[in-house]
């Protein structure tokens, strides 16, 4: 019988410490590079959010845009279309990279 | 990927049996008429002796010696591919070192050797260079399959399907590609593993200590849990 894959803890630390942008840089790239390895697709929603916070540096975001389309490449191409239209000049500049 | 190998290699050498049974028939035929019927000389084999090779022309003939063997006295070291007199007989046969090789034996003798040697190098190399073929192409996705690259990209929704977290099949066989992206994640994690054991995330940013022991206890889960799914060999339910 095959067993159920839950959400680890750390998982979930993972994305919780991407809600927070007062973190320092380096354990918020860790937090993608692991979530990443894990093709954590419960981190798509704040990893779309690091995207689009301008407040966050253009390496961080354009990290983010990464791991998105390497682990979520459909849901990455819809998220960053649609942030694409709305938000920044840079958003677009982003999307275009990781794509 | 289905591994059809051993089907193939049984295939193989299924035709191999029947080629040798059908290039041999001839030779078999002969063997029986030389019993019962004069018979002409091979040139192909016989020396250019003024002997003749008729038996009713030939003193020396022991009919005996045509009773379904090839050669009469050492048929294994020796060769009479037509089956007229025994070996090491002057004028008649030769020793196999001074025949030469199988290519100078009748068409249907050799033919069927080189057949059952071809089909079972093929059998035989086909298997090996499948496993080997498969070793390698694993052995690279594994190595340079790095999050974010084209290979790791192509591997990830089967990897995801097998780990449940994408619409899947739970309960089916694991898939050769899925397998394959289980193991190239399962050595992303060890790469997590090693860089955080020198407090480093895989980029190589220095960590902390709680961030290193966090990144090798959620990594070493990881590899746990691809190493039971493949002993399990099958997909893993959905949350």
């Amino acid at each position: 019988m095959a067993s159920s894959i839950e959400m680890d803890a750390n998982e979930q630390w993972y994305i919780d410490s991407l809600k927070d942008s007062s973190a320092p840089e380096s354990d918020q790239f860790n937090s993608i590079e692991v979530l990443e390895v894990l093709l954590s697709l419960d981190a798509i929603p704040i990893l779309v959010q690091v995207l689009s916070d301008e407040t966050r540096s253009f390496a961080l975001r354009r990290r983010a845009a990464e791991a998105i389309h390497a682990f979520a490449a459909d849901i990455a191409r819809d998220a960053l279309i649609q942030l694409g239209n709305s938000e920044s000049k840079i958003i677009r500049e982003l999307a275009r990279v990781a794509m | 990927m289905a591994n059809f190998a051993p089907v193939r290699s049984v295939v193989h050498l299924f035709l191999a049996v029947v080629l040798l049974s059908f290039g041999t028939a001839q030779p078999l035929h002969a063997y029986a008429l030389s019993a019962v019927l004069p018979k002409a000389p091979s040139n192909a084999i016989l020396d250019n002796s003024s002997e003749s090779a008729y038996p009713a022309e030939n003193p020396s003939f022991n009919p005996e010696m045509r009773n379904g063997l090839l050669c009469g006295n050492d048929p294994v070291n020796k060769t009479d591919p037509m089956g007229l007199e025994h070996v090491q007989e002057p004028g008649f046969t030769k020793p196999l070192s001074e025949v030469g090789d199988w290519s100078q034996a009748p068409w249907p003798v050799s033919g069927s050797f080189y057949a059952i040697g071809g089909l079972l190098t093929l059998g035989g190399g086909g298997i090996a260079a499948e496993a080997g073929a498969s070793r390698v192409i694993t052995g690279l996705a594994v190595r340079y399959a790095v999050p974010g690259t084209l290979a790791a990209r192509l591997l990830t929704p089967a990897t995801q399907q097998a780990l449940g977290k994408t619409a899947n099949n739970p309960g089916a066989p694991l898939t050769a590609t899925m397998r394959l992206g289980l193991k190239v994640n399962a050595a992303q994690a060890q790469r997590v593993i090693d860089a955080a054991k020198q407090s480093m995330s895989p980029k190589g940013t220095p960590l902390s200590l709680e961030s290193a022991a966090r990144n090798i206890e959620t990594m070493q889960k990881r590899i746990d849990l691809i190493q039971k799914t493949l002993e399990g060999g099958k997909q893993l339910h959905g949350k």
